[in-house]
């Protein structure tokens, strides 16, 4: 193990233990306070890996490089995850606020929107057999799904007048709305979660230049397995 | 000097103009996509207002059904805007013909008419089967317009998608609705508060901004997608 590893670790503990006894509880959310600080880094994680997966998505459009679709790839795989993550959190939020696990909030929609455009992605890469064309079909998809992640996460629910989701941290007035300790370990939380999901990235992506260059080259796999293989000596 | 004068290459403009006139012309001896928009449509129309009742009058209601029918119709036919080519053999040819950017403009144009086309029927059978009040017919139709735009521009990028994958049969409505559902979302807020009697300023501006982006963003990486 590293020690930035183990530092994360430590990093991770001390945030979750501070959401209980050093965060204050927010008015009106009672003990559900504590979800801030999984539901929304998760949802922030999931919105960096599609900016991720779009830069990645470009670079390979740029410079060919078979890395750059890998990461494009993994990050837009675990952008399902944590976006997944951060459905199904906001799912238990509802029902525990407003009774229902869901009821159409702008919020939501976006959120599970975004759940279609990873799904879409991964659904067009599982549809294409040529690598090359593969990795280069599906970087522009990426890219074309990233112009609509702003219109879906920033304009879109504030064109709605009904939503039962609390303001956004930064508000409709450019304030910032949050006891000082509450952001502390809010801000924590976001940074531990951005951290583990990069670690993550790296290990999803030397897994796969792994396992396509322990496999032998064959058909039309081979110029994709050769630039892997000159890619993981260098 | 010769007495010859070499061919100029044309425009863009002349050249998207072309291939808007080839695309005409093939529909019209296919029909394949004003034909499927229009069944797609009418069954569409048929199936929701019958199951909505009298409450597809409302403007709610009303707003989701015009743009359920018209995004279906129009996802029915565009989404093949390049099947043909890659079906038929014919898309190298086409790559000889003319660049990137006058195939994608003038597929642009005549998906836009195709979809001016099918948006009349829709907005008869409409009037005709629902018939729900306009409060502001100006705004009703800036959004049509906005929206159609929007459909016109984001599908045949997406169709060029699906020409490159293997088995694209269900890929169509997988691929083509989240891109286009910030559009989609603003088009029906915008008819909503035309047919309550609203100018739809903000959606406006939401159609118009995500079209433009769209635009942008399919002309500069429609390049890549003809490569091959």
């Amino acid at each position: 193990m590293r020690w930035w590893q183990g530092f994360l670790f430590v990093w991770m503990t001390a945030t979750l233990v501070a959401g209980f006894v050093y965060a204050p509880l927010a008015k009106k959310l009672y003990e559900y306070t504590r979800i801030i600080y999984f539901h929304i880094p998760a949802a922030w994680v999931s919105t960096v890996a599609f900016a991720v997966a779009g830069f990645e998505a470009a670079r390979y459009l740029a410079k060919r490089d078979p890395v750059a679709d890998l990461r494009s790839a993994g990050a837009a795989r675990l952008g399902l995850v944590f976006c997944a993550l951060a459905t199904v959190t906001g799912m238990l939020f509802a029902k525990a606020m407003w009774g229902e696990y869901w009821n159409w909030d702008p919020r939501q929609v976006t959120i599970f929107f975004l759940l279609l455009i990873y799904g879409a992605y991964l659904t067009l890469r599982a549809a294409i057999e040529d690598p090359e064309r593969r990795a280069r079909v599906s970087a522009v998809y990426a890219l074309l799904a990233l112009v609509t992640v702003p219109f879906l996460m920033f304009v879109l629910p504030r064109l709605s007048a009904f939503t039962l989701h609390p303001e956004p941290i930064v508000n409709r007035a450019g304030k910032l709305e949050m006891h000082p300790r509450m952001f502390g370990v809010f801000l924590s939380s976001t940074g531990a979660f951005t951290v583990l999901f990069f670690w993550m990235l790296s290990l999803d992506v030397r897994a796969a230049r792994a396992s396509r260059v322990e496999r032998p080259a064959e058909g039309a796999g081979k110029q994709e397995e050769i630039g892997l293989d000159r890619a993981a000596r260098a | 000097m010769s007495g010859t004068t070499r061919p100029r290459p044309p425009g863009v403009l002349a050249g998207a103009a072309a291939i808007w006139t080839k695309e005409m012309l093939v529909e019209a001896r296919a029909r394949y996509s004003i034909g499927a928009s229009i069944v797609f449509a009418a069954v569409t129309l048929a199936v929701l207002s019958y199951t909505a009742g009298p409450q597809a009058r409302r403007p709610e209601t009303a707003a989701v059904l015009l743009w359920m029918v018209l995004l279906f119709s129009a996802t029915a036919s565009l989404s093949h805007a390049f099947g043909r080519e890659v079906e038929g053999g014919t898309w190298d040819l086409l790559r000889h013909a003319a660049g990137p950017g006058e195939v994608l403009l003038g597929k642009w144009l005549a998906g836009a008419t195709v979809l001016v086309a099918v948006e009349a029927l829709v907005l008869a059978g409409g009037a005709l089967l629902v018939a729900p009040p306009v409060g502001d017919p100006a705004g009703l139709a800036a959004v049509l317009g906005a929206g159609t735009v929007t459909l016109a521009i984001g599908l045949p990028v997406v169709a060029a998608l699906l020409a490159q994958a293997r088995h694209h049969g269900g890929l169509a409505a997988a691929l083509a609705f989240p891109v286009l559902v910030p559009g989609l979302f603003a088009a029906v807020s915008g008819t909503r508060r035309a047919l309550e009697g609203a100018w739809p300023g903000s959606e406006l501006r939401v159609l118009v901004s995500f079209a433009g982006v769209l635009a942008i963003a399919g002309w500069r990486l429609f390049v890549f997608l003809w490569e091959d």
